[in-house]
């Protein structure tokens, strides 16, 4: 017996019904190119969840193609520094890459709001502006020049406000700080006092150990455990109000995307949105698990405390000036900071009355 | 000159030399590809657009990804089938598929409530995380798979509007309005701002309530005849797989959004019509107190809902910490302020 007979013997005798409406046509044949690319990350391996989502984009469409198409997926480091991964794709040196989009914002600075911005939106508001609003279009359009096809990856979202060696009770505290913290954040800090520098994420640990460093940033408790932030500085902070909605971004060489077929195409997209469901829910439940190592395994060594209302307000000042400053550096960043701020105005009496309103009262 | 050589012309002409060559390492491999196509009837009227327009994109991503190879045919309830009818009609093989949600399949089985949302449970962040991370999907498998289906969750409504009322009435959406304006119930809850409009619920009470205790984070479930999903070529299996996963994300960006923008117009059309309100906080505490009770009952009905019960509340007792550091604390604070 063939294998389609046996196929088709083992679908009859299951319920007729389905039997009758399964096969509408005999088999055809389509010719199948073979396809391998090479995607670059902007983290090391030790990075688990962020190099994680990566593989699990490459999973999901060798799984979907029936091994068609395949991406090899390298950590940042082995074929390529990390922060290089952006270029190579941009040049087709390599066919994609995934990483943050904020350490591309000196390519263009409206790539900040495709990230994250201060004050901004949480991980659904986020992903309700690419999806149902323009953020996907306005991404498209902001990586065209680059020669990339741009494509939301998932949040690892929110984060927690970052390590400080000494407790934070007023902003003046801020004032004389050297803090590892990049972009927006970075620059609201620095208005508040503070020197600010992007160390590697390698290299955080080492420089707030020696003390070269008295506060740094990095994601949430997970990730920051792996770095080994937590035996170096003692007051964890949240929320993380400098990266409430970070999303991370995978980009295609823009060649390269347009040569797939177009069902690998749609493969890819709707990959990313499904890569996008599973890493937010690992980044959820690693970080709740880690928190509670924090609380029980590190009593005492750790202390997990809240940033005083009052800062945040301040904070929250300040970033509006930041963020008005940045937006007016290029067209494409007017265009992108006028219809997220639209956005999240539409978004937020709604996050407000749906998440916010269980967060008080139903789950406190 | 064939499509086949064409296409290797136009990636070896026209890309970066790098490119071209890392893109093609194989000739066409050559697979006999049966076209399949599948009925889905779902729970919903075509007018609650957010959730039949669940099913319709899950349809969409299927066949756009396998090229067209395996299509998805979607009926809203009502059209080929009652709308509760359908998770019978998968069972069975009358149908390919169904969708709906969880909880209208518990007089089957106790255990769905808990993938769908339970009281005071977890909001849609936490559901997601015990779905794919936790036991919650593996349990939903084992929970379904006595019915011969193959299940999928299919996307979550965000913690929804509350309502008040002393009998719950499980009836079609579509039926609520009706109820309610003929005063059979006093008070209706059906989900959230876009679907409670579309259902013209805005029209016939004042008082809209907030937050939705009873649902913090619905999921709806897609279900497969289990012999139909074996019987799909493994690509077309895990294909609907990831294409849940892909709608679950669609899903609830839309749900997002269109209920932002309807309330919206609650607050501006509808102004001095509708009053939009916090239920108080000692009726909460109350509604709490029984709800642990009525969820404790529900769990010792069977087996299987004790188990599910365990891993759901397990799992809640794990996320709440950090829901509440990384997402309580930034709601609190920016939509207090703003």
């Amino acid at each position: 017996m063939t294998g389609r007979r046996r196929f088709l013997a083992k679908a009859s005798a299951a319920a007729t019904a389905v039997a009758a409406t399964t096969f509408v046509d005999a088999p055809y044949v389509i010719a199948q190119p073979k396809i391998q690319w090479r995607l670059s990350t902007a983290y090391p391996a030790a990075l688990d969840q962020l190099q994680g989502a990566a593989q699990r984009l490459a999973k999901t469409v060798e799984e979907m193609s029936a091994g068609r198409f395949r991406i090899e997926v390298f950590p940042g480091g082995q074929i390529m520094q990390p922060f290089e991964c952006f270029d190579a794709a941009s040049q087709g040196k390599i066919e994609s890459y995934m990483g943050p989009a904020q350490w591309w914002r000196e390519k263009e600075p409206a790539i900040e709001w495709f990230a994250t911005i201060p004050f901004g939106m949480n991980p659904q508001g986020m992903a309700a502006w690419y999806y149902q609003g323009d953020g996907e279009k306005l991404m498209a359009e902001a990586y065209a020049p680059l020669n990339l096809v741009p494509r939301p990856g998932f949040s690892n979202a929110p984060q927690m406000g970052g390590w400080f060696r000494k407790k934070i009770s007023a902003i003046g505290d801020f004032k004389g700080l050297r803090m590892r913290i990049p972009n927006l954040g970075g620059l609201v800090y620095a208005r508040a006092g503070a020197t600010t520098v992007l160390t590697p994420p390698s290299d955080i640990f080492g420089a707030l150990e020696r003390g070269v460093l008295d506060a740094a940033e990095w994601v949430g408790p997970h990730d920051d455990m792996i770095l080994g932030l937590h035996r170096t500085a003692r007051y964890y902070y949240y929320p993380g109000w400098h990266e409430p909605g970070t999303v991370q971004d995978f980009g295609f060489n823009k060649k390269a995307y347009d040569a797939l077929p177009v069902d690998l195409r749609r493969m890819l997209d709707h990959a990313t949105a499904a890569v996008h469901a599973y890493a937010l829910s690992d980044f959820h439940l690693k970080n709740a698990t880690a928190l509670e190592r924090l609380r029980t395994e590190f009593k005492g060594k750790v202390e997990i405390v809240q940033f005083p209302t009052p800062v945040l307000r301040d904070l929250r000042k300040s970033a509006a000036e930041v963020i008005r400053e940045v937006s007016e550096k290029t067209p494409m960043a007017k265009k992108v900071h006028a219809s997220f701020t639209k956005f999240q105005a539409l978004i937020g009496p709604w996050d407000h009355i749906a998440e916010g309103a269980y967060h008080q009262l139903v789950a406190g | 000159m064939t499509e086949r050589r064409r296409f290797i012309v136009k990636a070896g002409g026209a890309a970066a030399t790098t490119v071209a060559a890392a893109t093609i390492i194989n000739v066409p491999s050559v697979i006999a590809q049966p076209k399949v196509q599948w009925r889905m009837s779902t729970t919903w009227t075509p007018a609650l657009d957010l959730l039949q327009g669940k099913a319709q994109r899950l349809a969409k991503i299927v066949e756009e990804t396998s090229g067209g190879r395996f299509r998805i045919e979607v009926f809203p309830g009502g059209q080929i089938m009652q709308p509760f009818e359908c998770f019978d009609a998968a069972s069975k093989g009358m149908i390919e598929a169904f969708m709906g949600a969880p909880y209208y399949w518990t007089a089957k089985e106790s255990a769905v409530e808990w993938f769908a949302t339970i009281p005071f449970g977890m909001n849609p962040q936490g559901m997601t995380a015990w779905l794919y991370q936790g036991d919650g999907l593996k349990l939903m498998e084992e929970t379904h798979g006595t019915f011969n289906l193959v299940p999928r969750p299919g996307g979550s409504v965000p913690p929804q509007m509350a309502g008040a009322g002393g009998t719950a009435v499980l009836i079609p959406g579509a039926e609520i309005f009706a109820a309610l304006e003929r005063g059979v119930i006093d008070a209706a809850e059906w989900s959230t701002p876009h679907d409670d409009m579309k259902l013209g619920l805005h029209k016939t009470a004042r008082y809209y309530y907030y937050p939705g205790w009873q649902e913090p984070a619905t999921i709806n479930d897609f279900g497969f005849n289990k012999n139909s999903y074996d019987a799909l070529p493994v690509d077309l299996r895990q294909t609907l797989d990831h294409a849940a996963a892909a709608v679950h994300v669609y899903g609830v960006a839309d749900f997002h959004t269109k209920n932002a923008i309807a309330l919206e117009r609650l607050k501006t059309e509808f102004k001095g019509k509708v009053e939009i309100l916090p239920l108080p906080s000692p009726v909460l505490r109350d509604l709490k107190k029984l709800a642990t009770e009525v969820i404790k009952e529900e769990s010792e009905k069977t087996p299987m809902a004790r188990k599910v019960h365990a891993s759901f509340t397990k799992f809640q007792t794990l996320v709440g910490p950090w829901d509440r550091v990384a997402e309580g604390a930034y709601h609190q604070f920016v939509g207090g302020t703003t």
